[in-house]
């Protein structure tokens, strides 16, 4: 059996040596006063043709013998030690974004699922065929079946997806699957390798060409009316490579650039005053390549609409300050005493004061709750230790650790989850009620070190997106494949979003609305939002992930050792003979010499 | 360089061509011919007639037989001697070069042929004959010769049968030395058997070069036939040096053989021989 039989090209050097052997060597011309004689003494041995009775030559054999040896050892020639035996194997297809590229016609995907099918189909019958796709999901199509028709079934039915193959989740499943069946070879299809701790996998590499190019970030700012857009191209190939680079903004044409990214860098492009009506950006990379996904970004021009905040406390500093730096938010503050009604706000901030109708609005930031009919509150407790939980609210923070003088006693009502506690006793609490969002600081910030921490303005700023999502709090940064969670308005009645390819999809009531998991698709997508009286529209941009830096990212993190876990040519189950053979045509290498240094020549 | 030098010359001044046939030259030599004259070669006896030279009536058989009787004497006259030259490109070869071994022998040749009162023809052939050149009667004519010889350019192919049958020659007894070296495609039978035809006592000097008796070579090669071009590939080992002088040895055995049955003196020249060791294998 041979683990490379393309090696067995390299049988071509057989003829040729018989070829050279057979061939007239080029001689040293001499005159003589007659060839009578020659011609009568060589009459057998002279022929006509170009070639020549190929006589016995221990060189010429031992160099055929050499070369055979060496052509087996790039063929991979090897003992099959299991023949007619069954085998446990696991197909992994590699599904992710890369994989559409066409370099390999009709694309590297479609002649994986091929070879795979191939693959299986040379398999013995009885054999054991687990099919796992990977990409930003892994997902098991196939556990063990020893249906031939169901594996091809279902290898056909695999389908490329725009994320990126995420090697933590490939890695966990590979070494689950390989825990439940030792024996199992796991051959992956793909166009990078895999690390599967120190499991070594046989691995058929699609990649023929790099010679991408891809928008891997896209992204706008607003300022003096104007937008600047900000684009990100990497050249994943080996060479420089020159292309032109478009801007679209509401589907109609704005300008365009040629640049050139040299090899394996990135080229930053811009583009200033943009007009500022545009609400939809498209960036586009001309001519295509290899893989034309990777050749749109898109984006979505900040809403000028503002954020309406209503800070009703007795003079709270640090909220006045820091609701009142974040652009895009319209603050009005008042004393609780103020307020004739609550209403007409996106976000009401109330700092130690509870009203007793509570606004139907918008959502509500409660800090330091005084008695109120929402949740009981009791005394005080002192320099609370406190332990946060996971929540958006601690998105991009590294720690939320800080001190707390004292924070009221407060009971977790039904509604409501704890987001931050200490001594079972809740600080933070969020919960929703009809509709409203409600977060609950237990404390005073003037009796904390919070505002005089770097986290405080991330913090409130992400309170912001939490709690007040429309208008200049868009939703961004999405990939394709990932979940967006939705954070509708509170007077919404039913939301739909609409796909880039123009399907609608309901996503509301019930309330809150599930995660949304449909962002398979690049593109702008729209989150419409039915209330009472109007209806609002919000889109978004879901791009594509940056595989490149995705994986590559995270199989340094998980590779490590090289040694372990490597990645080897796929091989029919057999003890490969290549170093043997190798060793061999060395041996009959010297072999030759020794003959050729010590022959008597004649 | 000079063809033959003083000390070659005494060397063979006392040679000279053996003749078995009478000839039938026309002036007075040194040779023994068919007429019967004036000689001191007694050769019959017959009855005197009126008119005979009653000076050569021998008494002594008067006194016994009481008849008159003349005594007849063999006539010595010059011999023609026709010395072939082959002047093909093939003797242009060797070391020394045959071309030149075979101008001396013919130098040399020319000279015991003039010493003993002979006429020389020198005739250089290749495809067809040049001449004849000559006749060259004297020694002093000799001088001449030489000239001749050193004039002669290498030409063409060995045809020595197609040469002799275009010559228009009448000659008559006589001796015709042909030098060469043997290497004739279609070989040289038919023309020795011509000239043999001829009543010419032929002496074929086959001269050779030590490269063409022994050669010494070794490799790849692709041999180039001098006179034709034609060219042919040879890898030489031992096992074909020793073919070749197999053939070589069964050509000259063939070639003396042959010459035998005609008639025909041979001897066999080696280039690098001293010229009056090849006049004396030609003429002893």
């Amino acid at each position: 059996m041979f683990l490379m039989p393309w090696g067995l090209v390299g049988m071509i050097a057989v003829p040729l040596i018989l070829l050279f052997y057979i061939l007239k060597q080029k001689r040293e011309k001499l005159t003589v006063s007659s060839l009578i004689l020659w011609q009568q003494v060589l009459q057998d041995m002279q022929a006509r043709t170009p070639w020549q009775k190929l006589r016995k030559n221990l060189l010429m054999f031992l160099q055929i013998l050499a070369a055979i040896f060496i052509t087996l050892a790039l063929a991979g020639f090897a003992l099959r030690l299991s023949h007619g035996e069954k085998e446990a194997v696991i197909i992994v297809m590699d599904v992710s974004l890369s994989m559409s590229s066409t370099d390999i016609q009709p694309s590297r995907l479609d002649a994986a699922k091929s070879d795979a099918i191939k693959y299986a189909g040379n398999l013995s019958n009885d054999s054991r065929v687990t099919v796992v796709t990977l990409g930003r999901n892994t997902d098991v199509l196939l556990f063990a079946s020893t249906s031939k028709d169901e594996i091809v079934r279902t290898i056909q039915s695999i389908e490329p997806t725009n994320g990126y193959m995420d090697p933590v989740k490939a890695e966990e499943l590979l070494l689950s699957l390989k825990r439940q069946d030792p024996d199992a070879n796991i051959i992956l299809f793909g166009d990078r390798p895999v690390h599967v701790g120190n499991e070594t996998i046989q691995f058929s590499n699609y990649e023929k060409q790099n010679n991408n190019l891809a928008l891997i970030h896209f992204t706008h700012t607003r300022s003096n009316d104007q937008i600047s857009a900000m684009s990100i191209l990497r050249n994943q190939g080996d060479t420089d490579t020159e292309a032109s680079i478009s801007l679209y903004g509401d589907d109609e044409f704005v300008d365009s650039q040629r640049v050139t990214v040299p090899a394996n860098e990135t080229q930053t492009v811009w583009w200033r005053d943009i007009s500022p009506s545009m609400k939809n950006l498209h960036c586009v990379i001309e001519p295509g390549d290899i893989l034309e996904a990777d050749n749109h970004a898109y984006d979505t021009v900040l809403s000028t609409d503002l954020v309406k905040v209503l800070l009703v406390t007795e003079g709270n500093y640090f909220l006045e300050k820091i609701f009142s730096l974040i652009e895009g938010v319209e603050l009005v503050r008042t004393l609780p005493e103020g307020v004739t009604e609550y209403k007409g706000y996106d976000l009401y901030v109330l700092d130690g004061t509870i009203p007793s109708t509570l606004p139907t609005d918008g959502n509500i930031v409660i800090f330091a709750p005084e008695q109120n009919s929402l949740f009981p509150v009791g005394g005080w407790m002192d320099t609370p230790q406190v332990k946060p939980v996971e929540h958006a609210v601690y998105q991009h923070l590294d720690s939320m650790s800080f001190s707390i003088g004292r924070s009221r006693i407060m009971e977790k009502p039904d509604w409501a989850e704890i987001v931050l506690e200490a001594s079972e006793n809740p600080i933070i609490m969020e919960g929703q009620m009809q509709n409203i969002r409600i977060l609950i600081f237990g404390f005073n910030l003037y009796e904390t070190d919070l505002p005089l921490r770097s986290e405080f303005p991330v913090l409130i700023s992400n309170i912001l997106v939490e709690y007040a999502p429309a208008g200049g709090m868009a939703i961004s940064g999405v990939l394709t494949g990932e979940p967006v969670q939705f954070r509708l308005q509170p007077d919404t009645q039913s939301a739909k979003v609409i796909l880039p390819n123009g399907r609608n999809v309901t996503i509301a009531p019930p309330m809150p609305p599930q995660p949304f998991l449909m962002t398979d698709q690049a593109g702008i997508y729209s989150l419409e939002q039915k209330k009472r009286n109007d209806t609002s529209v919000t889109s978004f941009a879901v791009n594509l992930p940056d595989e490149w830096l995705m994986e590559s990212g995270k199989a340094v993190s998980v590779g490590g050792n090289e040694q372990a876990g490597m990645n080897i040519p796929i091989q029919n189950a057999g003890f490969p003979l290549t170093t043997s053979l190798l060793v061999a045509a060395m041996i009959i290498l010297l072999l030759e010499w020794w003959y050729y240094a010590n022959r008597n020549y004649i | 360089m000079k063809i033959l030098d003083n000390e070659t010359l005494k060397k063979i001044q006392s040679l000279s061509l053996q003749v078995s046939i009478p000839l039938s030259g026309q002036a007075a030599g040194n040779r023994k011919s068919r007429s019967k004259g004036s000689s001191v070669e007694f050769s019959d006896y017959r009855e005197y007639v009126p008119g005979d030279d009653f000076r050569r009536i021998d008494w002594n058989a008067y006194g016994r037989f009481n008849k008159l009787f003349v005594k007849l004497f063999m006539e010595e006259r010059e011999a023609p001697v026709h010395i072939f030259l082959d002047t093909s490109l093939s003797m242009h070869y060797g070391e020394p070069d045959k071309n030149l071994a075979a101008r001396r022998l013919a130098a040399a040749l020319s000279y015991i042929s003039l010493t003993a009162y002979d006429r020389v023809h020198i005739l250089p052939w290749s495809d067809s004959v040049q001449g004849p050149f000559g006749p060259y009667r004297t020694q002093a004519a000799f001088m001449e010769v030489v000239d001749l010889l050193e004039r002669f350019e290498n030409s063409g192919e060995s045809r020595f049968n197609d040469a002799l049958r275009k010559l228009e020659w009448k000659a008559g007894r006589g001796i015709s030395v042909v030098i060469t070296d043997g290497l004739v495609d279609q070989g040289m039978g038919e023309g020795l058997k011509y000239l043999k035809y001829l009543r010419q006592e032929v002496f074929l000097c086959h001269i050779l070069s030590q490269q063409e008796l022994s050669p010494n070579l070794s490799g790849a090669l692709e041999l180039i036939d001098c006179e034709t071009g034609r060219s042919m590939e040879v890898t030489v080992s031992n096992a074909l040096l020793g073919a070749y002088e197999k053939k070589l040895k069964q050509f000259l055995a063939e070639m003396q053989e042959q010459c035998k049955k005609w008639g025909v003196h041979y001897a066999l020249v080696p280039s690098d021989m001293p010229v009056d060791k090849m006049v004396k294998s030609v003429v002893c």
